[in-house]
């Protein structure tokens, strides 16, 4: 505990704190600020810091750990009455209490904004302790690397970097799982998950502190392999972890315990899950103008978010996506469309195929806009081919009548379609 | 000038350059391997936006050639005389030509003209930034700022239309001017860097506080 705090006070991390807490709040608001007042995708977004401080950390433990060396302290610390790995915990201790605290300080600033709006609840543990695991495994590799390799230059370099290239190729939420991008709240990450990468960043920082670099006093071949078991054997649950972690799949999972959906007042009913109560003005806002729709169209009773139904109605359920309401209206008005159509058979001749969904594009295009009260936002690209949204744009404002009628064209072309 | 070629060959074995030349030699042969394996940075929006491997080998090549500037006497050539400046001087002249035309031979078979030159500018850019960061913390950090320089250019590349940002040197066309202006004003910086040595800046400091 002294060695720690000696090493704490002494370290030079300690004028680079600032700039690691700056890189986490960078991180944290430098893209989007659509996760704040969400829980999930609050804790999701506090966690994304730990892949850019885990390689810096990686780099900083490759230079730390090799100044015992490089000062020629080796033969003293083999010698010391205090045994060796001792001194190494608390080096790298100590590089790990400064990039936890800025990663903390990062937590407290996203639970802090999410504050107001986000109602009951805090952030979800399980994507903190997802990005602390990244941070300690690469701290632990980077003190292996610094042991084994002690040069005060080429360690760092190749361990920040070859940390930096092989977590952003196999660490994705796809892959290893090493982080997330984002926090939907109908995924959480399971404890079995967080627990095989917590061994893994733990057999790791084992290996880094117990493995002996020189043997003095151990004689024969036996002597040394006794000395080095706890190493081999901690080497050994590593790569047993590293294997759970590849072959474990996708680090989110559905979520165990569903709680009952948020649903707005006004019919029809359009229903979230309660961690995204700061929708519900908005949401309220589009129910109202779905029920506004005229009389031609038919709407489903309710719309449901991913995930709240199970596995049922998958293919409906609408995603609010990185917030945004426009892509939670085309969901809805596809569901919209469907109610109000016959249901699909294939028509009799290719022609009559094009024309009746060009007719689907432009009727949902159009129900969407309505839906969400204006035009396809500038910020989103693409949309249904050969729909020209500045014109749906323009329809949405004109008289009820002039888009009743432009509606009901399509619907006969629809409804027009002979089955083959 | 036998002097002058001795001094050099004494300065190279001090400064490991037989350690340099493999990790170049390495990193080269990552670059043929391995270049056009795509770094699919994951904040980078809906863009596709994923650089291929080879546009940051030039970041470990810049900073091994400005790293060799650094030796275990590090403290005592800090107080050098000019034979030793001269021989300093063309040696990371040197590195980093050296480095260029590495890259280059071996980015001649495998890319487009263009391709070489993005790969040359990002070489340049990054020389720059280990020299500056090398002055500041000393020539084995030369690592620090190249290394900073990953994060705004993986996390801030692409804007909200999903093009790549004017300043994204990894990704912008090699014929891109700006880019260009930013190697330029980095080269300067890294020149002024190395040109700013301990005793010139002892003098300065020592102006300044008369001066006050």
């Amino acid at each position: 505990m002294r060695i720690l705090l000696m090493e704490l006070r002494r370290s030079p991390l300690r004028w680079w704190f600032p700039v690691l807490v700056a890189l986490d709040v960078a991180v944290l608001f430098g893209r989007s600020q659509w996760w704040i007042g969400v829980w999930p995708q609050a804790s999701a977004a506090a966690q994304i810091p730990a892949f850019y401080l885990g390689p810096f950390l990686a780099a900083y433990a490759a230079w730390a750990s090799g100044r015992i060396h490089r000062l020629g302290f080796e033969d003293q610390h083999t010698a010391g009455t205090r045994p060796r790995w001792q001194v190494e915990a608390a080096h790298l201790a100590a590089v790990a209490v400064y990039g936890g605290v800025a990663y903390a300080v990062g937590a407290g600033v996203a639970a802090a904004v999410s504050y107001d709006d986000a109602g009951p609840g805090f952030l979800w543990p399980g994507y903190l302790l997802l990005g602390a695991a990244l941070i300690v495994l690469c701290i632990a590799i980077g003190h292996m690397a610094g042991r084994w390799f002690p040069s005060a230059f080429a360690a760092p370099v190749i361990c920040g970097l070859a940390c930096f290239v092989v977590v952003t190729m196999n660490g994705g939420p796809m892959e290893a799982g090493l982080f997330v991008l984002s926090g939907g709240p109908a995924v959480e990450v399971s404890p079995e998950h967080l627990a095989v990468r917590w061994g893994l960043a733990l057999t790791a920082v084992a290996v880094a502190v117990l493995t002996p670099r020189t043997l003095p006093g151990y004689s024969g071949a036996r002597g040394k392999v006794i000395a080095r078991l706890p190493a081999i054997g901690s080497a050994a649950l590593a790569v047993a972890c590293l294997a759970g972690v590849l072959t474990a799949g996708p680090v989110q999972t559905a979520r165990a315990s569903r709680s009952a959906p948020m649903c707005t007042r006004a019919e029809p009913k359009i229903c979230v899950w309660p961690e995204e109560r700061k929708y519900m003005p908005r949401l309220e806002a589009m129910a109202k103008r779905v029920s506004e729709l005229p009389p031609a169209i038919t709407s489903p009773s309710a719309f449901y978010e991913e995930g709240l139904r199970g596995g049922k109605g998958q293919d409906t359920d609408f995603k609010i996506f990185e917030g945004s309401m426009w892509e939670v209206a085309d969901s809805m008005s596809i569901a919209v469309s469907r109610a109000s159509t016959p249901r699909y058979c294939p028509a009799q001749n290719s022609d009559a195929e094009d024309r009746r969904t060009m007719a689907y594009f432009e009727l949902d295009s159009w129900l969407a806009a309505r839906i969400s009260g204006a035009g396809q936002p500038s910020d989103i690209h693409g949309g249904p081919p050969g729909v020209d949204q500045k014109a749906i744009a323009r329809l949405i404002h004109q008289p009820e009548p002039a888009q009743q009628s432009w509606a009901k064209k399509r619907l006969k072309v629809i409804e027009g379609t002979r089955c083959a | 000038m036998p002097d002058l070629r001795e001094s050099l060959i004494d300065y190279l074995r001090a400064h490991r350059f037989r350690g340099i030349a493999v990790g170049w030699a390495v990193l080269i042969a990552c670059d043929v391997a391995f270049g056009s394996a795509r770094l699919d940075f994951p904040f980078s929006g809906s863009g596709s936006s994923a650089t291929p491997l080879r546009h940051e080998i030039p970041l470990a090549l810049a900073v091994l050639a400005v790293g060799g500037l650094g030796s275990a006497m590090d403290s005592l050539e800090e107080t050098a005389a000019s034979g030793f400046r001269r021989v300093e001087i063309s040696c990371i002249v040197g590195a980093v030509s050296a480095a260029a035309a590495l890259l280059v031979a071996a980015e001649a078979f495998v890319s487009p003209m263009d391709t070489v030159l993005l790969l040359l500018r990002g070489l340049l850019i990054w020389v720059g930034l280990a020299l500056l960061s090398g002055r500041a913390w000393g020539w084995r950090f030369s690592w620090i700022l190249p290394l900073v320089t990953l994060f705004p250019l993986t996390y801030w590349q692409i804007d909200g239309l999903g093009r790549f940002r004017w300043w994204d040197w990894t990704d912008q066309p090699g014929s891109s001017m700006p880019c260009w202006g930013i190697a330029v004003g980095s080269l300067l910086a890294g020149g002024g860097a190395m040109a700013l040595t301990p005793w010139r800046l002892n003098r300065f400091l020592r102006a300044f506080r008369r001066s006050r």
